[in-house]
């Protein structure tokens, strides 16, 4: 399980988080949804301590990580993948090094086990057999964007965050995502969190979803609450999908 | 290889005669051309002074060792010091401290603008980013970089002048008296001939390296790299011919 | 003071030094990607400073009527002042923006973000092999660099004063002494240094997407300068002040 407690968070005089406070049950798919600039990438890189808030408190099942150090965060990084809005690949280094980051201690062979597994679950199990031999640039930004995933993926996190994957991304390849999102958290029995501002997707891939706006949940319930909502923003994010 | 070097030599001039023409048709405005010199002047000064002053006080010191060794006196250091650093080293580490401060600037600005496409945007207005971006930096960088070496000189004076006096045992009078003697406007007119080649050279292949960039943030570093490594290179070539030149006519 | 934390920076980096051999391959290839890609700059740089302070000294030499001790005092006055100096800059533009625009590119793209969301800690990846690699190959090409412009300033003078090679050759056992060698390869060993820092330090900390790479570089390349005239004048100073206590000459 997941909390915010009414967490503050501000870059310099300006401020993001302005009393976030929302709850993610274990095992759902929980989207957030708003306009750029509202925190909401802010809120995901808080909870593997990329960020440390000004106030409030931060709960990821029995721990509160808001002032954790970095040596501490170490068990917290294993239970949450973050999966970035760039692929943010390591152009520099092999596809194997890539996705290996996570499991380096784990033994060549058991690696050669889970590889394969984890593309397959992304749709990339062709790529496996040049691993060694392909670097980042080589790929499409689809491809790149669902091999970080399956970077994300191999630690095998309990609790799964995506910063916007589908930004950028066409509609054939935006679906393929959420779908892979939906059924990973599914069949592997994961949370999972999903910053986006693609409403018409969430809808259909969600259990639940909230809306943010100014640094403040605004609006939060199921597909159908939302659908249902009167809150003046998820009305008009709703009524951009009719066109 | 012929590739690599005759094309980029090409459009550098190119960029070089258009800024030219265009500042002798006076299309440019007074008003961009004294921001730049501002720019230029106001940005690198205190860096330029940081590292004369070291450089004049360095070179004293080392002369005066060597004189010693292969001449047994040092009365004439402080004028042979003088004339070195005139020559060579005000005009040279100007200019480098100079490509890096301002000329990658310049690489940077312009890479980035045409990453947002800003350069496209001009052309189909009707305007070229090398009359409105390049010329007034082109004789901005002139005039700052004479300016500033003379400047520079100055300060290598004051430092050499405080180490000769306060290490070296020597006394003010006899100093300044064998610069006098000793420089002659040949120094100044080589100094200034250098400084004026280097600053041309600077915005032209800074702001060719810039708008050859690459997409991306790579591609901006490496506009930036490059612009930083051909000026030096570029900068230390051109001194070696300019130095070559004037000693056939000393 | 933007020193204080880059001292504080290599501090970071020299304590994760034992941990160089798991990223061997990486040091590897970056020290073989830098020294290729700097051998023609430190060439270049390395002939032509030689050969304008060999033209500088033969013309004020020739007022004296010594230029037979050319030989000797341009390879002392290039490899104990000028010549590190001025190749320390070639290679600062060179190697130095490279690899800072390099560590910033990869900082505005998230990489060493995710890296470190992975459990693995950046500085160990990223910076810990590339400044190894910067470091030593920069001293390696510094001293290079100042053989180079030693045989620059040869061939220019032969050239242009007609001064055998063989007669500058000798004069050079006379003038340029130990002191010179060892002030020679101590700026080497220092600047080499403070280029790694200065460049990894600059990437690492680079802010503001695509601008912010621009900037890093203009960064590096100006306080790597500074940087290196000031340990110039440092090393200068407390060497001779040292020589001089020993009685050498």
């Amino acid at each position: 399980m997941i909390r915010f407690k009414d967490v503050k968070k501000s870059f310099g005089t300006k401020e993001v988080l302005r009393g976030m406070s929302v709850e993610i049950k274990t095992g759902e798919v929980f989207f957030v949804l708003g306009c750029s600039g509202t925190g909401k990438s802010v809120m995901l890189k808080h909870l593997v301590g990329l960020l440390e808030p000004d106030s409030g408190e931060i709960w990821v099942d029995d721990d509160e990580i808001s002032r954790f150090t970095e040596a501490q965060f170490e068990n917290i990084r294993k239970k949450c993948g973050l999966v970035f809005q760039l692929p943010a690949l390591v152009d520099s280094r092999n596809l194997y090094e890539n996705l290996t980051l996570g499991i380096r201690q784990m033994p060549f062979a058991q690696q050669q086990i889970v590889i394969p597994k984890a593309l397959q679950d992304v749709g990339m199990e062709k790529i496996f057999p040049e691993i060694f031999d392909r670097y980042p640039p080589s790929l499409s930004y689809g491809e790149q964007k669902r091999l970080a995933l399956a970077r994300t993926l191999l630690p095998d996190p309990e609790i799964l965050l995506y910063d916007e994957p589908t930004t950028g991304l066409d509609n054939k390849n935006a679906l393929l995502i959420h779908d892979l999102i939906k059924s990973i958290s599914k069949h592997r029995n994961k949370t999972s969190i999903v910053v986006s501002h693609d409403m018409r997707n969430a809808l259909a891939t969600a259990d639940r979803l909230a809306v943010v706006d100014a640094g403040r949940v605004i609006d939060l319930g199921t597909p159908d609450e939302i659908m249902a909502s009167k809150v003046e923003l998820t009305r008009s994010f709703l009524e951009d999908l009719r066109e | 290889m012929f590739h690599k070097i005759i094309n980029p030599l090409f459009e550098n001039f190119n960029i070089l005669f258009r800024s030219l023409s265009v500042l002798a048709k006076f299309q440019t405005s007074a008003k961009d051309i004294w921001k730049q010199c501002y720019e230029f002047g106001n940005r690198t000064f205190g860096i330029v002074a940081l590292c004369v002053t070291f450089m004049g006080v360095i070179l004293i010191t080392e002369y005066s060792f060597h004189m010693k060794l292969v001449i047994g006196n040092d009365s004439m250091i402080p004028a042979f010091a003088m004339i070195m650093l005139a020559r060579e080293l005000a005009p040279i580490v100007t200019a480098l401290l100079i490509t890096s401060k301002m000329g990658a600037s310049i690489a940077a600005e312009l890479a980035a603008m045409k990453n947002s496409e800003q350069i496209d945007a001009y052309r189909l207005l009707g305007l070229n980013i090398v009359d409105l971006y390049v010329a007034p930096r082109l004789i901005a960088s002139v005039f700052a970089n004479v300016c500033l070496t003379v400047v520079a000189l100055a300060i290598t004076v004051i430092g050499a002048w405080a180490s000769a006096v306060y290490f070296l045992n020597f006394s003010t009078g006899p100093f300044f008296h064998s610069l006098v003697v000793f420089l002659s406007p040949f120094d100044f007119i080589l100094m200034v001939t250098k400084s004026a080649s280097f600053a041309i050279v600077i915005p032209i292949i800074s702001a060719y390296c810039g708008l050859e960039a690459k997409h991306g943030a790579e591609g901006v570093g490496e506009a930036t790299t490059n612009a930083v490594v051909g000026n030096s290179i570029t900068i230390i070539i051109i001194d070696f011919i300019i130095t070559f030149l004037f000693s056939k006519f000393y | 003071m933007i020193a204080a934390q880059q001292f504080q920076f290599l501090t970071q980096i020299v304590k994760r030094m034992p941990l160089l051999w798991r990223e061997r391959r990486e040091f590897q290839l970056q020290f073989a990607d830098v020294a290729i890609r700097s051998l023609s700059t430190t060439i270049t740089a390395g002939i032509f400073t030689g050969a304008v302070l060999a033209l500088q000294f033969h013309l004020q030499l020739k007022d004296f009527g010594a230029e037979s001790v050319l030989g000797g005092l341009n390879t002392s006055g290039t490899i104990r002042e000028v010549g590190p100096i001025l190749i320390a800059f070639m290679l600062a533009g060179k190697v130095g923006a490279y690899t800072s625009a390099e560590l910033g590119s990869m900082k505005v793209t998230d990489q060493i973000q995710a890296v470190r969301c992975l459990g693995i800690d950046p500085i160990t990846f990223f910076v810990l092999p590339r400044f190894c690699a910067v470091a030593l190959t920069a001293v390696l090409l510094l001293v290079f660099g100042l053989v180079i412009s030693v045989l620059g300033g040869m061939v220019a003078v032969w050239g242009i004063a007609d001064i055998h090679p063989d007669q500058y050759l000798l004069t050079i056992s006379r003038f340029a002494s130990n002191t010179s060698l060892i002030l020679a390869t101590t700026k080497s060993v220092v600047f080499g240094i403070l280029m790694g820092l200065i460049c990894c330090y600059n990437g690492y900390q680079t802010e503001g997407g695509t601008f912010g790479v621009g900037e890093s570089v203009r960064k590096t390349a100006v306080q790597s300068m500074v940087a290196i005239v000031i340990a110039d004048f440092a090393i200068t100073s407390i060497l001779e002040t040292v020589f001089r206590w020993l009685g050498w000459s």
